[in-house]
């Protein structure tokens, strides 16, 4: 009997063992598959009929977009989303007074396609590498968008192209596939040039974080922005609300520099 | 025709099949909490050992003895880093030094510079606005704790910034490579996007930190 009991005791250690070592070489994989060298993506086309922002698929983008900022800390000019209209202009000191973005796009994700990538000296001074090069600290991405509404610069334009920065650890194939998956979107774009592999691509507010969702009904909804979101869409909730807003008449402010009064955001 | 009747418990067969069985829930549960997804939510005070690296870390140091290494700072930057050392996270059951070389052994690695594309963010300008720090998890112990950090702090708003706005910085940037998350109460220097916020954590995060180190 004593032998009986050891035996079984051996067996459910030998079980313990062995899940605990599986455990062990899952989660190794898993933290692996956290680096991004994975195999080269050419474009991903957006699925059709895809929900907009609702599928597993979209699921990853979505996550990368709100963890976007959770080390940084960030003051913009900007409290709520009416500050970056066209319409809504600033005046630093005595400067001319001019829009904080150039304009703002809601249309569906056609496409996404690789950009650069970038390594980064600790001075600071950072370094153009391949697109999958396995040591890349963050990745430009572009993603065409057919529009279907636009205020500012790209109005008129039936589609518009824009650079992404996304971090250098995500999963690139499965980072093209999700943000392929998004369906309807809206940004608030910016012409900076500071994508130099393509300098005409307009470039995200608050360094990407201003891509956002719309929902089937209209409503808007940045990730990045997470519980800030109601209070930076201020009542704006809506495409239609946005647009409607984006079309009346100038409102000029006279500012001081960014960072000396609080900011909400 | 035969009957089967129910072993008694104490019979050797039972025991043999409840250690089994008891053993195997223990392991899978054990699975089951190592592969739980790691989740940030933001209004959650502290990250704990997430596994993370990259821009978008947070992820909780390995010791509670970190060794500091200050990359070359402006005298400002130094100053206000020595003030945060001393006077918030010392103040808790972390103990700091700074680091006699830069190796893979230093736990937090500050710099300074006038950044513009770092981790592709829009850094600080005076009209816009912009990120004005980042703190970022670059190497990480198989346990999943971080081993490395490095802070980054932008001259170009650090250099005008008042006291308190300096301060504040610095301690944000500091929770950060100590694990703590963005805040949304104003009681405390993790609250997000404010450019003069509190000057130290609040209670809940201290407390975190505390049980943690």
């Amino acid at each position: 009997m004593a032998s009986s009991r050891l035996s079984a005791t051996k067996i459910g250690v030998g079980a313990l063992i062995a899940l605990t070592l599986a455990t062990a070489v899952a989660t190794v994989v898993s933290l692996q598959g956290d680096r991004a060298d994975s195999v080269p993506t050419a474009i991903a086309s957006s699925p059709a009929g895809s929900e907009p922002g609702s599928s597993a698929a979209s699921q990853y983008a979505v996550d990368l977009l709100s963890q976007r900022g959770f080390g940084t800390d960030s003051a913009y000019r900007e409290t709520t989303l009416s500050d970056l209209l066209p319409n809504h202009l600033f005046a630093v000191g005595s400067s001319d007074p001019q829009p904080l973005a150039s304009g703002i796009v809601i249309g569906t994700v056609a496409s996404v396609e690789p950009g650069l990538a970038y390594t980064e000296s600790t001075g600071g001074e950072s370094t153009e590498v391949d697109f999958h090069d396995p040591d890349a600290i963050w990745r430009d991405i572009v993603v065409s968008v057919t529009v279907d509404s636009a205020l500012g610069e790209v109005s008129g334009d039936s589609t518009v192209r824009l650079g992404l920065a996304v971090d250098g650890t995500a999963d690139i194939d499965r980072l093209i596939e999700s943000f392929a998956s998004l369906g309807r979107v809206i940004a608030v774009v910016e012409t900076t040039g500071k994508f130099s592999f393509e300098p005409d691509l307009y470039s995200i507010r608050q360094g990407g974080g201003l891509f956002g969702l719309v929902a089937e009904d209209g409503t808007v909804t940045f990730p990045y922005l997470g519980s800030n979101n109601a209070a930076f869409l201020d009542g704006m909730d809506t495409v239609t609300d946005v647009l409607t807003e984006g079309t009346g008449p100038d409102v000029i402010s006279k500012v001081e520099r960014a960072g000396s009064t609080p900011s909400t955001d | 025709m035969t009957t089967s009747s129910p072993l008694p418990a104490s019979h050797p067969r039972r025991r043999r099949r409840a250690v089994a069985v008891l053993t195997i829930v223990a392991a899978l549960a054990t699975a089951l909490v190592v592969f739980a997804p790691v989740s940030q939510p933001a209004d959650a005070v502290f990250s704990g050992s997430t596994g993370k690296t990259g821009c978008s870390a947070v992820n909780m140091g390995h010791t509670r003895y970190p060794k500091f290494w200050y990359s070359g700072l402006t005298s400002r930057v130094a100053l206000h880093a020595d003030y945060v050392r001393n006077y918030i996270i010392d103040t808790s059951d972390i103990s700091t030094s700074k680091d006699t070389s830069l190796d893979a052994n230093t736990n937090i690695v500050i710099m300074d510079g006038a950044y513009t594309t770092t981790c592709g963010f829009d850094w600080y300008d005076e009209l816009n606005g912009g990120t004005l720090a980042l703190t970022t998890c670059d190497t990480i112990y198989s346990s999943g704790d971080c081993r490395q950090h490095s802070m980054r702090i932008s001259t170009t708003y650090f250099t005008d910034a008042t006291l308190g706005q300096a301060r504040g910085l610095m301690c944000h940037e500091a929770g950060h490579a100590f694990g703590l998350m963005h805040a949304s109460s104003s009681g405390t220097c993790m609250k997000y996007g404010v450019t003069n916020p509190a000057q130290d954590w609040d209670a809940s995060e201290m407390s975190q930190i505390n049980a943690n180190y």
